[in-house]
This record gives C-alpha cells, structure tokens and sequence, in this order.
C-alpha cells in the first residue's frame, strides 16, 4: 500500500450506541489491511453522572414513564456492554484471523486515552443509538473524530455500505491522493466502481485516474468521475450520490463544519470516512 | 334303440352362407341373440331419470362389458360433453374450497390464466413497487415520520440547549441533564449552584421532561398512521398492478357469473397478500422442493386453480372404466404434503376420482372388486342418492379421524352407472340391500348360450370373423368355422345351443392361430381347432387319465362285462380347475327284512349332497308307490356309490340306484356291459340330467381300456338326446357298431335293458305277469311281509334298534 498504512484499527464503542457494526466493521477492515484490533469500550462519564441525579429522569418506549437509574445499576449496564462487546470481538477476531486486544476506559474522549499512534484507523459510530426508530442524537465520538489527526471511519448503525464514493474539492495534494487511495482501496475490497464526485478546483478526471492508477488502488470495476454541481461544499454534493455509500473525504482539507458534515451523514444515511 | 350316429353330434352347416374364411364376413355390429339385454341396456342409457341406473349380468367371459362399453360409447358420442369442474380457495373459508363449473376446455384456460397472473404478479408487483410515482411517495411518507421526529426531538434539543439542559441518549432511553458547555454536571457541582439557579433548571428540566414524556406517548400515533399511510399506498399500488392484469381475465369469463365472483375474491385477496409477494421477490425466494410439486410458492399456492376435470378434448359425453373402485378412486382423494415435520393441504391436493371423471357421462364398474374393494360400494351408494360427490378420506366419512383436514364443497353429479357382474351377485344384492333397487333399476341379462339356428350360426361366423380382425389372427377357414361352432354347442352341452361365452371362443382361436403358425398355416383349418381343443383337454385331463388308469388296473373296480344282481354302473361328472370329466362308479343295493326304509349310505356318512339324498328318496316313494299300496314294504335296502371317497351330489344316479334296488329285489342280474344315467320321478319316468357328454365319454374310456366288445353302451334319458355332442371317437365307434347309446324314457323300458327280461305291466288284477321283473319284486314283497308278519313285535323292536344308523 503505497500512500497509507493501516497498523492498527481501533474501534471505539459506548453504551449510548450500538456496539455491533462498529466491531464489525473493524473487523472486517482490520482483516482486509491484515492489521491489529483494538477495541475500547467507553464507561462514558456523562452517564455515569447521569446515574442516581436527583434531578434526571429516563424516558424510554418500554416503560410506563420517567424512571431514575441508579448508579450501580449503571454500573451493572457498563459492565454488561463491555462484555458484550469483549465476546463479540473474539468472535470476529477468530472469524477473521485476527490479532486482538480489548480495553475498557472512563475518561474524557481523546485520541490518547485511546492510546492511539501513527498507523492507527479509528473507527466509531457516526450517531447514538436511535430512539423510537427515527431520532438519532449525534454520538459523543463525533466531535473526537473530527478532532483527532487520525483517519477516522465513522459508520450509520446499520452498516452496509453499497457503493464507495469519495468527494474531493481542493487540488491536488498529498491529503487528498491518500483519500483517493484509501476510497479505491475500499472499492477494490467491494469488489465495486469508484464514484469520484469532483470540485472546480479539484483534478481533472483522467488526473484522478492517473493518480489512483499510481497508488495501485484503481479499482478493476470501474471509475467514474463527476462533478459537483455549483460549488464545492457538501450541501452541494446530491442525495442520490450518498444513499447507502460510503462517503471518503479528505480530512485534511476544508470540508465543512462539524454540523455540515452531520447534517449530510443524516440526511444521506451514509457512512464517512475522513482519511488522513 | 341304439341311437344312430347322426343323433350323436350335429355337424355345424353354415348352408348358403358364402364365405371361404371368415375374414370375408361383414363385422358383428350386435351381439348374438342377446336381443332382452340389448333392449335393456339402450333402455337404460336412453332414459335420463334418477335411479335408472344399469346392472349388466351375465357369465364372465360373455364379453358383456365389451359390448355394453361399445354401445355405451356409441350413444356417448351423440351427448353433449358435459362441463369442466375445478376447485379454488375459499378466501373466506380455506377449509371449504369452492367449486367451479365451467363449459368444457374453459377450466384449463383459467387455470393457465391465473398461472399466468401469479407468474406476472411476481414480476408487475415488484415492479409497480419500485416504480418512481411509489418510491417518491413512500419517501414522502417516511420522511413525514422522520420530519414528525426531528421536528419534536429537534425542537426540545434546541429549547434545552438554550436553557443549559442537555438532551442525552443513554443506554435506557434519553434523558434530559443540567450542563454546561454540553457536558454534564453531576449531582456535587449542581449543589454548588446559586439555589435560585438549581430551581430554574429543575422547574425547566420538569417542563421539558413533560413535553419529552408528551413526544414519546405521540410516537406510537406516528407510527400507527406512518403504517396506515404505508398500507393505503401499498393498496393503491397494487390495485393498479392487479387492477390491471385482472382485467383481461375479467372480460374472458364475463358469461360466467361464478367465475367473475371467484375473480373479484382474488383481487380482494391480493390487497392483502402484496407485501407476502414482495418480500418473496425481494428476498429472491426459490421454489423448495415441495414447492416444486406445489408449483410456485407459498403465497402463489391460493390463487392457482385445480382442475378437476378437463373435457375439452373429449368428443361427446366421457365413458370411464373404473378397474380398482375403492372409496379414494371413486370420489377422490385430498392428498397432504410434508412440512417441516407436519403434514399440510389445502385445495390444490384435492384429486379426483372416477365419479369426478365421469360426471356427466358413464361410469363402467364390476360389481365384485366395487363390493369387495374399500367402502367402494357405499361411496358410490352415497353419490348416488345424495346427487353430488362429497370428497372426503375414508377415515372423515367414517368419523375416525378429529384432524383439521378439508371438507371441499360437494360436486353435483349427473351420470348414469354401469354395473356388470354375476348374476348371483345382482340377486344378492337386490334381496339384501334395500337401496339397490332404488338405485339400479334396469337390468340387462346377458344369456350364456343362444339358440343355434341356421341364422345364428351365420352370425357366430360373423363373430369369428370379427374376432380374427381385431385379434389379427389367421383367418378361419370354412371347416374351422364350423368345428368352432361345434365346439361352441359342446360347451353349452346342447346340439341346439351356442355358448356365448366369447372369452372361450376368443382363447381357442389365440391357440389355434398359435398351432397354425408353428405348423406353417395361413389359415387355421379345422385340424388346428381340434388340434387346440385336443391340447386344452390334455392340459387338464391329468387327473381323468390316472382315474382311467386306476380302473385299468382294477384299483378301482368297474365292470364292463358278465352280469351282477343288485350292481350297476352309475356316472357321474368329476369339475376339477374348469375341466369336467365323467367317472363311471358301481352302485350296489343290498337288501334285508325291514320296515320300508331305503338307507343311503352316502347319507348316512355325510358324503351324500341333500339333491342326492331327494333322489333316493324320491326312488323310494317309487318301489312304496308300484309295490306298497296294499301293504307296508317290510325291507330295509341299502345304496352305495362303491370306492367313492369324496362327496356325491346331484340326482343324476337315482334311477342307477333304483335299477341296482330292483336288481336285488327280483334277485335278476344286471349286464355289466352298460352304464347308467338319469334321475327318476316317483312314477318311474327316467327325467334329464347334466354332463351327458362326460358321463358317455368317460364310460367309453374305460370299455375302450378294457377293451370294446359292442355289447357296451349308455342308458341315458331320452330327453338328453338333444344335448348330446360327443367326441368323435365316440361317434365313430358307434358308427361301428362297437358301442351304443341307448335312450330310455321310463325305468320298466331301462330294467328291460339292463336284465334283458320284460319288466312286466300290471293287469286289471294288479298282477304282474309271471316272470317279469316286477312280478318277481312283487312276490319279493310280499314274502318279506309274510316274515314279518310272522315276527313278534319284540323282534321288530330289537331289529329297530340294530337299525344301523350313527
């Protein structure tokens, strides 16, 4: 792999979200790049201070109104979920041949109490767990996603990404052959055509090709490139493009603010990759 | 008098009629001189009426069933072809499917019209559901329910936030939390706030917890009307789908009103069933192996039509032959599938039987295998009366089974029934079942034998000739025909008769063809028909041959020449696998001082049949009648058929047995040169008996063994003249002069025969003349009732008690 390496994937989960597809997805990644996983299983502070508050109260479909949780039983939920997410990471681990660590935290969100490094791919949910079906409240990793200098992959609850887009709106630069790359690699392990959505200032079809063509991650079913109505930004990238993909951006360039990209994953129902 | 040779056999002469073989003779369109059943059976397939059903009775092997199939099918041919009769779900009722007629060839039409509709429903349906008009309104539809959601959620997010509450999902549901800067504060920091401060969010965490709570209990509403919304759409979608390929089947069958009903059930129902189609076609589900036999899958199954019967290529009204009529193959059977363990049906494994089959036309059945085979009598009884076939299992008809099974709306039936069989089987049946009247009222008789007259004769060649063509054999040349038809009159043991027993004439002419063919013939000439009729008997004769040996030898004593008082021989007919032969036995008589009994020993031993026991009896009332009207018959005389070890039955010997009795009793000897047969009445007139033939045959056999000396003959009655059609061996040595046949009308004319000493009429006295045959039982008599006069009533006792009885 000529313009990223992928040492390590670390997913990280939390009892707010669903812990499934982001190990899955993890996993699956983790075997394609024949690299580590290592999954964190976050005890979120948040909730444990919401735990036995005097002033908090629980509202959910189940039960016949607003209930109080008290600390230990929060306690008994962070310790459920993590074992959870423990068995299902043997288990795909297994499945996938893979290399594995477990690791349960409860400090503020950062790279680092991740333990992160170089060479580290974080993957996270992109939202909470829905509520009532319909209602998705932005998941705690997003603000850290756009935070960190790491790739990060974010992925919508049910995770089953049809095509592989990527949308690049600067020239060209190093940051933005490594998203190509990292979009035709995702392709390729799709075993499906690349979508390449393009601004004004952003390379010419045949560049883009050239360049995938250099990183070795032109994808064999096929290359499309197409430009991007008006100008470059996400609200301008249209729905029909995103349903169902899984959307590369170049996280190292400008590409919107944390409520654009938000908005867009939402409306869209897409998953996004923000290479770096 | 010896009958003459011509009186022996009679010659088969086809007169003017011109034909060298038989090929050349038209076809038989009728049966021989079966004029009453024939009448019968146009009769009953005439008349259209409840209960005039037919009972064809005859001997097996008449070709009756053939005959009364051939005439069936010819007025068949003029009817109309009934309807085509199908089952459908019920949509309302599944366990009761509906039935369907329609005119006929019309079923199978719409049954390939609904295979066509379920074939393009799973293509259209699919189709009009991705169609873009239905994907835009369905995202309308979840984006209602999404914006519904957002626009809640969104606004309490934003009115929280703005009060510094944070709305938070957590692993139970959400929650609303004092915050700052988007981070909670637990319970010790919110301490620390200004009190003032600590109620305003509480009052603001308690207002917005009640508009969360208001959110929450509304959801259920959203989507219950998301649902409703979704559902409306759907139907109207697939209305225009199923709207649209009903249409054309709609207008096909618009002259059929049950039809169009069942159609609009279908349309109906699909409202309902277009998400189980879709989810099928989404999920790209293949036809399993039982759906295999089902043909299309599961949802597929409801909407296909069973036909039950299909008439459109049948000319004229069916005519089905049903050989195995149990209860299942005549009103049908509902078959279940296996699945997953448990065992499912439904319409579509509702099979038909003959009744269904030959609705609106006939039904051909014999009766044995129908009475004998499964409750196959009683299903057809039960149709019958009921007018309709109610298709069931046996164990629901006869409430064996509690099971969830079908119960598939009863048929109505309309056809006429054939019933060919025995005729013991019809008397039977009409004097033990009170229904079979009612049900079967006309009755075709088929006669196993027809008059030979020179007419018939030329219409058995006819028959011959018919025969050869439809079997291909070689045909019969003229002399064959003949030695066909005389061969017919021998079965029915009866110069004047004709067998109509076909399935005999048919296997002679198979083996003669066969003897023919090996002896290199083109035609079978009337040596190859002697030839076939010699080799039958030879297949079978094993038996007679070791009797004729036996007697050969002496094992089996039978005289044939020289004289005995009181023994004479008897014959008698010996059936064994079909093949019948005559058995020549000595009878003897013995008689002693007695009280006018006549002891029949095969009686007394419980060999003799109760026809055997009448005809000593009857013999008896004779000797009482011509000798014992002045005074009782003091004698006990004793009969027996010597070495027979096996059961006598029939009168056939009784006027032997008296001839052996008054041999005895006028102590004359009888000629051993000649054999008896003939029963008696109680005036001593020799009365006909059966098997004429064998009894003179196998007489012949054993003198011709012993050697003929043309003293030897038959007494036979001379009402069995007419029956006789003997072998040609038999005719030729009386021909000769080397053996006779003799018929005799009264016993006096038979004693005469057999003793050669005049039997002696009575005069105006009452006597008998001196010498005679009867004068000498006479005095026979009268001596014994002198010494028993002269015995003491002590004496009679004790002789009664010595009386040998069991």
């Amino acid at each position: 792999m000529a313009s990223f390496a992928v040492a390590r994937v670390v997913v990280a989960c939390d009892a707010a979200g669903e812990i499934a597809p982001a190990i899955k997805a993890g996993s699956r990644l983790a075997a394609h790049w024949r690299a580590r996983l290592h999954v964190v299983f976050v005890e979120d502070p948040n909730l444990r201070l919401l735990a036995g508050h005097p002033q908090v109260r629980h509202v959910s479909l189940v039960s016949a109104g607003p209930a109080t949780v008290a600390a230990a039983d929060m306690e008994c939920i962070f310790l459920a979920m993590a074992e959870r997410a423990r068995g299902m990471v043997a288990e795909q681990a297994g499945r996938n041949g893979l290399d594995w660590s477990f690791a349960v935290v409860s400090e503020v969100l950062s790279a680092a109490s991740f333990g992160m490094t170089e060479n580290d791919f974080l993957v996270v949910e992109g939202t909470a767990r829905p509520f009532a079906g319909q209602m998705r409240l932005r998941s705690r990793f997003y603000s850290l996603a756009l935070a960190t200098a790491l790739p990060v992959l974010m992925i919508r609850p049910r995770h089953h990404p049809r095509r592989i887009v990527a949308a690049v709106f600067g020239p060209d630069s190093p940051g933005l052959r490594r998203a190509l790359a990292a979009a035709g690699d995702m392709a390729a392990a799709a075993d499906g055509p690349l979508l390449v959505l393009v601004g004004p200032e952003a390379p010419g079809a045949a560049e883009i090709g050239q360049i995938l063509a250099a990183s070795g991650h032109l994808p064999e079913a096929g290359l499309r490139v197409q430009a991007i109505a008006g100008p470059a930004t996400l609200q301008n990238i249209h729905e029909s493009h995103l349903n169902h993909a899984l959307l590369v951006l170049d996280g190292t360039a400008a590409i919107g603010g944390q409520s654009d990209l938000q908005a867009l994953a939402a409306k869209a129902d897409c998953d996004v990759l923000l290479m770096r | 008098m010896a009958l003459p040779p011509e009186l022996l056999y009679c010659p088969c002469d086809f007169g003017d009629l011109a034909f060298e073989t038989v090929d050349q003779l038209p076809d038989l369109l009728a049966p021989v001189g079966q004029e009453r059943a024939l009448g019968a059976v146009q009769f009953a397939i005439g008349i259209r009426r409840d209960g005039f059903n037919l009972f064809v009775l005859g001997p097996a092997g008449s070709g009756r069933r053939t005959l009364v199939k051939d005439l069936i099918e010819r007025q068949a041919a003029k009817e109309s072809t009934p309807q085509d009769w199908c089952y459908v779900n019920n949509f309302g009722d599944p366990r009761h499917p509906r039935c369907l007629g329609l005119p006929a060839g019309r079923a199978m039409a719409l049954r390939d019209s609904m295979r066509r509709l379920v074939d393009e429903l799973r293509v259209a349906l699919p189709a009009g559901f991705e169609r873009d008009e239905y994907r835009a309104r369905h995202d309308i539809l979840d984006q209602q329910l999404k914006q519904r959601h957002e626009t809640a959620f969104g606004d309490l997010q934003h009115r929280a936030q703005e009060k510094g509450i944070a709305l938070i999902r957590t692993p139970v549901g959400l929650a609303l939390a004092p915050a700052v800067k988007g981070e909670v504060i637990g319970p010790e920091a919110f301490d620390q706030l200004p009190e003032a401060e600590q109620e305003r969010i509480k009052t603001d965490i308690q207002a917005l917890q009640g508009d969360l709570e208001g959110i929450v209990r509304r959801i259920p509403d959203w989507e219950r009307e998301h649902r409703q919304a979704l559902r409306e759409l759907n139907r109207a979608t697939t209305a225009a789908v199923v709207g649209h390929l009903l249409q054309d089947i709609r207008a096909k069958y618009q002259d059929l009103p049950e039809v169009v009903d069942y159609l609009q059930a279908v349309e109906r129902d699909l409202m309902e069933t277009a998400e189980e189609v879709l989810k099928s076609a989404r999920e790209g589900q293949e036809a399993g192996p039982v759906d295999a036999i089902a043909d299309g899958p599961p949802w597929a199954r409801k909407y296909q039509v069973n036909v039950m019967v299909d008439n459109g290529a049948v000319q004229g009204a069916p005519v089905v032959y049903e050989d195995h009529p149990t209860h299942l193959n005549m009103v049908g059977r509902i078959e279940q599938m296996a699945r997953f363990g448990a065992l499912l049906t439904d319409f579509n494994l509702i099979l038909p039987g003959a009744l269904h089959r030959a609705n609106g036309g006939y039904l051909v059945l014999d009766v044995e295998p129908l009475l004998t085979s499964g409750f196959g009598w009683e299903s057809l009884k039960r149709a019958l009366r009921a007018g309709e076939i109610r298709t069931a299992s046996l164990e629901q008809m006869l409430s064996l089974a509690s099971t969830v099974s079908l119960e598939p709306q009863p048929i109505p039936l309309n056809l006429k029934v054939v019933l060919v069989g025995a005729p013991r089987i019809y008397y039977l049946l009409a004097s033990l079942d009170p229904d079979f009247h009612e049900l079967f009222k006309v009755a075709a008789d088929f006669d196993d034998r027809v008059p030979r007259s020179p007419e018939n004769m030329g219409l058995y060649a006819q028959l011959l000739g018919s025969m050869v063509r439809r079997e291909k054999l070689r045909p019969l040349d003229r002399a064959a025909a003949a030695r066909s038809v005389e061969y017919a009159s021998r079965l029915t043991e009866d110069r004047d008769k004709l067998s109509a027993r076909v399935a005999d004439l048919m296997d002679l002419l198979h083996e003669a063809d066969h003897i023919a063919r090996r002896a290199g013939h083109e035609r079978i000439g009337a040596a190859d028909i002697q030839a076939a009729i010699d080799a039958q008997i030879y297949r079978a004769d094993r038996y007679y041959q070791r009797i004729q040996e036996e007697i050969g030898r002496n094992t089996i004593r039978v005289e044939t020449e020289g004289q005995q008082i009181g023994q004479v021989n008897g014959l008698s007919v010996v059936g064994i696998g079909g093949f019948s032969f005559g058995q020549p036995s000595r009878i003897t008589a013995r008689i002693r001082l007695g009280h006018g009994e006549v002891i029949d020993i095969e009686r007394e031993v419980a060999l003799g049949g109760p026809l055997h026991s009448k005809g000593v009896l009857i013999l008896a009332g004779f000797l009482g009648g011509r000798f014992g009207r002045d005074a009782p018959l003091s004698l006990t005389a004793s009969l027996v058929f010597e070495q027979s070890y096996g059961g006598v039955d029939g009168d056939s010997a009784s006027s032997a047995e008296l001839y052996a009795l008054m041999s005895a009793l006028a102590d004359v000897p009888i000629r051993q040169s000649f054999a008896v047969t003939g029963s008696v009445d109680q005036l001593g007139r020799v009365q006909a008996i059966g098997g004429v033939n064998e009894k003179i045959e196998g007489f012949f056999d054993v003198c011709r063994t012993k050697g003929l000396s043309g003293e030897q003959g038959v007494l036979i009655p001379a009402s069995n003249v007419r029956h006789l059609m003997l072998r040609h061996d038999v005719v030729d040595a009386a021909q000769a002069g080397r053996f006779r046949i003799i018929p005799v009308e009264s016993i006096d004319q038979g004693i005469e025969l057999l003793t050669g000493i005049p039997a002696g009429a009575v005069d105006i006295s009452g006597q008998y003349p001196a010498g005679t045959i009867n004068q000498r039982i006479a005095a026979r008599f009268a001596a014994l009732s002198r010494k028993a006069r002269q015995q003491g009533p002590q004496d009679r006792q004790r002789q009664r008690k010595e009386k040998p009885r069991g």
